[in-house]
Formats: structure tokens, sequence, C-alpha cells
């Protein structure tokens, strides 16, 4: 990463941390909270999908089992809403290495509906467990973060400085880990090719387990954040809508890259909100069209513009592309330039 | 193409700014009455959620119309339309945009209980006078009542009301003693289940519940469950299912010749139109009408009328609900002359509003601020209807149950 495009996304952050001091505005705090929650369940496909290139759609099903676990901990276990972010996630995680396992024997669309059909008996079970989830009207009446205040403005900055907090460990773990790891360097050999890469001794078994499980990890943490959030889990956490949401975020700003997915997350999330002033239903209208336009002129979504920059400046610097390293090659899910 | 790209990228972010920031001067008016509409406008319930928002967005342009006096000053009512599209969170977005952002004065609306649950706290902390007209869940009132959430009124008849009136009916005038149920997977579905369970356990102790399943909000596939209830032994079936899943269920039930009695929940088939579209499958069936649409005031005739004209079609009783909820909202803040939230919140919960569905009055705190609400069962013949119960309805409408001796599709 060049120094000038890692100095702007400090600024960047900087500028970002600095919101909730100007901000006046709950509803914005709000927003971007919620962006922050998404942001973090759609980096947690990219690593999955982006780098392990295990397209999954079950990544609402991960969310659920952290939100569920948090609540219900909460509800009859214990009382700190640390512990249930906590346990949420790890619940999550052997969800995923049981769901990894079968993973092992399937590809390309046979995974992603393997996966599908996770989320969803996840979503039946959870509707049906009456006794124990309160069927479709959900979990609610359990406590959030303690130490917030009380007025309901401070209190929202502190949700807010909770969840970039958060947001901030759970991306830059995953970045480290798919960037500045063998195991990431194992992800991608895996992707690109499977043969290839047992071949340079790659454990492919592994590896996909791997990543399933911190993939897991990470959407459990999001859905257990969610939980104490909004106080209220409800199926809905774990349905299609969910999952089909974040792979837009995801594909919006540009798989493969951890931080494309969380900033395709604060954008769609701010588009969607700041499009209801054209109207009821029309606010959904005008979102997917802002989606078509964007995936028609930025079709490596919001991270290829950076990309794109690096590439042209090495174009200029070296006269010939890719003078000293490898051609790009296309990513599996967009088909464009990585 | 690029530049295209360029130049239409630049138009549309011009646009937005104008938009964003043209859109609130224009809104600006002095005496405004601030009314946040809410209902699930997008997702599998939009159908009727989009009847309560029809209903609400009628009654805000008639009193539009015909001017709003306050203590002597005419107020324009300024209704801000909310789709929480059937998800909490952004249910829980737009509460907080209609609260921090739009400052309403009132809240009016709403459709799924599961939801209504959850932000109904929000208007209490913000001290927001908020009427339910769609979300029936018992668990709403019981809420309201244990936690003395004293902004949040549920005008909304409730299952139990409309259980009541339907199990009332399957005993006294089917008489039918083995019941199947299939509702809809939602909240009210599992309240009808839960609440038909323990109602015939106390009531009718000879009856036997024989089948009882849940379908997803939206199925339009039916086979598997009538084949069940075919050979369940069932009389009656008493089903919860609204929307375009209700179309596919009365056309497969015809279809598949199940001889068991429907006796509907009332939502989507109550309707004139939808009745005048299904009247041969529909012959004998047993729909919870909720209301009868006589002249309960002197506002009912009129407002059906209106509405007919306006959308082409008849108001079924969640359009009515919609209107009659802003109706009470604007009467109330007349009442406490002003639009002082508090002083709103007591005209709720102390006056009596003349209403279309009939005259409204909110039990006390302590039993929830609810509205019970006597429902009208009726029997679809030759694509008419005819109140079966109460009693009383019955036999001053000329009505009173026909027992099936020839199915529908037998004729």
């Amino acid at each position: 990463v060049p120094g000038s495009y890692r100095l702007g996304l400090l600024a960047l952050a900087a500028v970002v941390l600095l919101v909730p001091a100007g901000v006046a505005s709950s509803f914005v705090l709000n927003i971007l909270i919620q962006a922050c929650i998404w942001g973090m369940l759609a980096a947690s496909w990219d690593l999955l999908s982006g780098y392990a290139g295990q397209i999954s759609f079950g990544q609402a099903g991960f969310f659920a089992v952290g939100a569920y676990t948090a609540a219900l901990g909460s509800l009859h276990l214990w009382d700190s809403a640390w512990l249930g972010v906590l346990a949420g996630s790890l619940a999550a995680a052997v969800m995923g290495a049981l769901i990894g396992i079968p993973a092992l024997r399937l590809r390309g669309h046979y995974l992603a509906i393997t996966t599908l059909g996770f989320s969803e008996i996840l979503r039946l079970l959870v509707t049906n467990s009456v006794d124990l989830t309160n069927g479709i009207f959900g979990l609610s009446g359990f406590a959030g973060f303690s130490l917030l205040p009380a007025e309901a403005l401070a209190q929202r900055r502190g949700q807010y400085l909770l969840a970039l907090g958060l947001t901030a460990v759970a991306c830059t773990s995953m970045y480290l880990i798919c960037e500045r790891s063998p195991l990431g360097k194992a992800f991608k050999a895996v992707r690109e090719d499977e043969v290839l890469a047992m071949a340079l001794g790659i454990n492919v078994t592994r590896c996909t387990i791997a990543a399933f499980v911190i993939s897991a990890f990470f959407a459990g943490f999001a859905g257990a954040f969610y939980a104490y959030y909004t106080l209220s889990v409800t199926p809905h956490t774990a349905s299609v809508a969910v999952t089909v949401l974040v792979i837009g975020m995801a594909v919006l700003g540009g798989t493969g890259t951890i931080l494309g997915p969380v900033l395709g997350a604060f954008l769609l999330t701010a588009a969607t909100e700041a499009l209801r002033f054209v109207g009821v239903i029309y606010n959904v209208i005008a979102v997917g069209l802002l989606l078509i336009l964007l995936m028609l002129f930025l079709p490596g979504g919001l991270m290829s513009l950076v990309t794109r920059r690096q590439t042209l400046r090495g174009t200029r610097d070296r006269s010939t592309p890719h003078a000293n390293g490898p051609k790009p090659t296309n990513h599996p899910l967009t088909g464009v330039d990585t | 193409m690029r530049h295209v790209a360029r130049g239409l990228v630049r138009h549309v972010v011009l646009l937005s700014i104008v938009l964003v920031f043209g859109a609130p001067s224009l809104a600006a008016a002095q005496n405004v009455i601030k009314i946040g509409l809410f209902s699930t406008m997008t997702g599998q319930a939009s159908d009727m959620g989009s009847r309560i928002m029809d209903g609400m967005r009628m009654a805000v342009d008639e009193y539009n119309a015909a001017g709003v006096t306050v203590r002597g000053q005419t107020y324009k009512l300024q209704p801000i339309q909310y789709d929480d599209e059937g998800k909490v969170e952004v249910a829980l977005s737009v509460v907080e945009r209609a609260l921090t952002v739009d400052k309403i004065d009132i809240a009016v609306g709403f459709f799924y209980s599961g939801i209504f649950q959850r932000i109904k706290d929000e208007f209490q902390k913000h001290g927001v006078p908020t009427i339910d007209a769609g979300a029936a869940s018992v668990q709403i009132y019981q809420d309201i009542a244990k936690k003395r959430l004293n902004y949040i009124f549920q005008m909304s008849p409730t299952t139990d009301d409309i259980g009541n009136a339907m199990y009332s009916t399957i005993r006294d005038v089917i008489k039918a003693k083995r019941v199947a149920l299939i509702n809809e997977n939602s909240d009210a579905g599992r309240d009808f289940s839960r609440m038909a369970r323990t109602w015939f356990k106390a009531n009718a102790a000879d009856s036997a519940i024989v089948y009882d399943e849940f379908i997803t909000p939206g199925q339009t596939e039916f086979s598997a469950e009538l084949v069940k209830i075919k050979t369940s032994g069932a009389q009656v079936l008493v089903t919860f299912v609204l929307g375009a899943s209700a179309a596919s269920f009365m056309t497969q039930w015809y279809e598949m010749r199940v001889p068991v009695l429907p006796v509907h929940t009332g939502g989507t088939v109550d309707a004139d139109s939808f009745i005048e579209k299904h009247k041969a499958q529909m012959e004998g069936v047993v729909v919870n009408n909720r209301w009868w649409p006589g002249p309960f005031t002197k506002r009912t005739l009129p407002m059906l009328e209106a509405y007919k004209k306006r959308y082409g079609r008849d108001a079924i009783f969640f359009d009515v609900q919609g209107y009659d909820a802003v109706l009470i909202a604007v009467e109330a803040i007349k009442a406490a002359g002003t639009l002082d939230k508090a002083r709103v919140r007591d005209a709720i919960a102390n006056n009596t509003f003349e209403a279309v569905w009939g005259t409204k009055k909110f039990t006390s705190l302590e039993q929830g601020q609810r509205v019970p609400t006597e429902m009208v069962v009726v029997q679809i013949r030759n694509g008419k209807k005819y109140p079966v119960w109460p009693e009383a309805v019955a036999k001053g409408a000329g009505g009173g149950f026909l027992p099936i001796t020839k199915w529908g599709w037998d004729k």
C-alpha cells in the first residue's frame, strides 16, 4: 500500500472518528452504527468468499447464531454484554467449522446452495422454537452494554464509539489475516487454483475450514453487537435478505479487499437513508438504481478506483504495465482485474 | 462513454443536493402538525400495510381540505410517511428519524406486531403520543399495562377480540367439534394458534384441535397442507392467511375439494371486491368481517363512499383502521387545544371519539390503553355477506348461518 494512500486512509479514519463530536444527531449516529455492523458482516463474507473463494450464501446464519447466543445468554446466563459478544462469536465459529466440513466436498453453486440451506434451516429453527426463542416475535428485554451514559444523545455517542472501535478491531484483524499472514496467502492460493495450492504444499482442508471458522467468528461478532445495539433479535437476522444485503455491500465496495465491503456498507446504508426523501417505496427503487449505476460504471467496486489509480501510476512510472509484477488475474466473483 | 458517465454523475449529485437541502424549505410552513404515518410498505406484508397507509392518507387529505382548527388557529397536517420494510433495524432507523430529525408531533399506523412491540418503547421514551392501527398482538397491550407506557395506544382490534368472535361462532353457530388451524407464521398467527387451544379447552371441552400448522407469510402453494387437513377429519378450518396467500388458499381449497368449512379471521377475503371475484369458491365460507359496514356513526358511509371514489375499490377494515387512527389523533389535538404532547396524550386517553368504525374509547393504562372491539362474523352466500354472529346483529340484518348441504364444487 503506497504511503499517500495509507495517509489518506488514516485521514479518512480520523474524520469518521470525529463525526460523533460534531454531530448532535442521534439519527445520524444510528445510521453510522448500523453501517459499522453491516460493514463487519460484509467484511467477514469477503474473507470467506472474496479471499478464500468459498462462495457463501449463509452469512446471515452465522450472524444470527451470534445474535441469538448473545440475547439468550443475556436473558438467562450472564449480565455482561462483553461476555455475550465473545460467546456469540465463539458459537458462530463452531457453527462455521460444522458448515466448513461439508464445504470441503462442494464448490461454486453447490456450496452456495448448501450455505443458503444452512441459514434457512436456522431461520426456521428459531422461528419455530417458540419456547426458547419466542418465535417470530423474537427476543427482547435483555440489557445492552453497561456503563454508557443515560442521556439519549450521549448514550448514542458512546454506542457509536464502541461500534467504531469494534469494527476497527474486527476489520484490522481480518485484514492482517488476509494480507499479512501465511494463512491469507494460502486463502488466495486456494481461491485461484486448488490443485496448484495442494502441489505447493498448502493444506487445502485446513485452509478451507479455517476460512469458515474465522469468517463465522466475525459474523457472529457482528451479530452479537447487533443484538446488544438493537436490543431485539428476530428470525429476520437469519434471512436470505440479510445475506444478499451484505453481498451487495461487499461487491459494491470491492471484494477481496476487506476495506471495500466496509466502505460499501457505509455507502449503501447512507444511500438508503439519504434517499428516503424521494418517498416511501421510491427510495428502495432509487437504491436499486444507484446499485445498477455503480455496478455499470464501477464493476470492480469502490476499491477498484484505488487499484485503477495505482495501475495508472505504475504505467506512467514504468511505461510498461506489470513490468515488475505478475499480470493481474480476474477475480472469481467480479471478473475484474485484481 | 466515460465523458457521458461523468456528466451524468455530476447532474445526479447536483440534483441530490438541491433536493436534500431544498426539501425542508419547501415543507416549512407555520401552524403545521407533523403526523408520522408508519406502515409496512415493502416486503411480504406490503399489500396489507399499504391499505393502512391508504386509509391514513385519505384521512389526512380530507382534514387538510376541510382545515384543522385548534383553539381558533388553522393548522395544516404535514404527513410524513415511514416504511419499516418489515424489519426491526429499519423500523428503528425510521423511528429515530421521525423522533429526532423530523420531530413529529404524533405517530399513527403500524402493521407488524413484532416490530411495534420493539419500537413503541422509543415513542414512549420521547413522549410522542402513538396510536397503533394495525398491530394486533395481545402482547402489546399487556406490555403497555406492565411497563405503564402511557403514550402508547392500541386502537387495533386485538387477536383475542378476533379469536373470541370466531371460536364462539364455531361453538354456538356452526356447532363444529373438530377444528383445524392454519395460520401465518407471524406473531399474530402464533397468537391465534395459542388462543384457539386455550379457548376451546376452557369454553368447549368437547371440541378437539385436530390439525395446527403454520405457513410462511406470502406462501401461495398449499397442496400439502390441504391434503393433511382433508384427512384430519376436521369439520372447520380456522385460517389466518392474508394478501396474495389468501387468494391462492381459497382457490386451492376449492380446486382440491376439501370438505372442511373455512372460517377466516378476516383481512383480504372480507373485501367486497375479493368476494365478487371469488364468488363461486367462497360459497358458504365463514369470515370474521371484523366490522359490519353499516352506519356505525355518521362518518361511516361517507368515508366508505369517498374511499371507493378515490381508490376504485371497497375499503377493508385495515383502510378503516388507518383512517380512524388519524381521525383520533387530530380530534385529540383539537380537544387538547395544543400540540403539547402530554396534553394530547391525556386527550386521547380521556375522550371518546366518533370514528368510522364506531365510537372509540381507550381502556385505562392498567388495562393496556386498548379499544375492545366487538366483531361481526358473516357467511358468504351468492357473493353476499350475511351476519351470523353475534346473534343480535345476525337477527337485525336478516342473517343467520345456513349449514352446508352441498359444497360449491358440487353445484
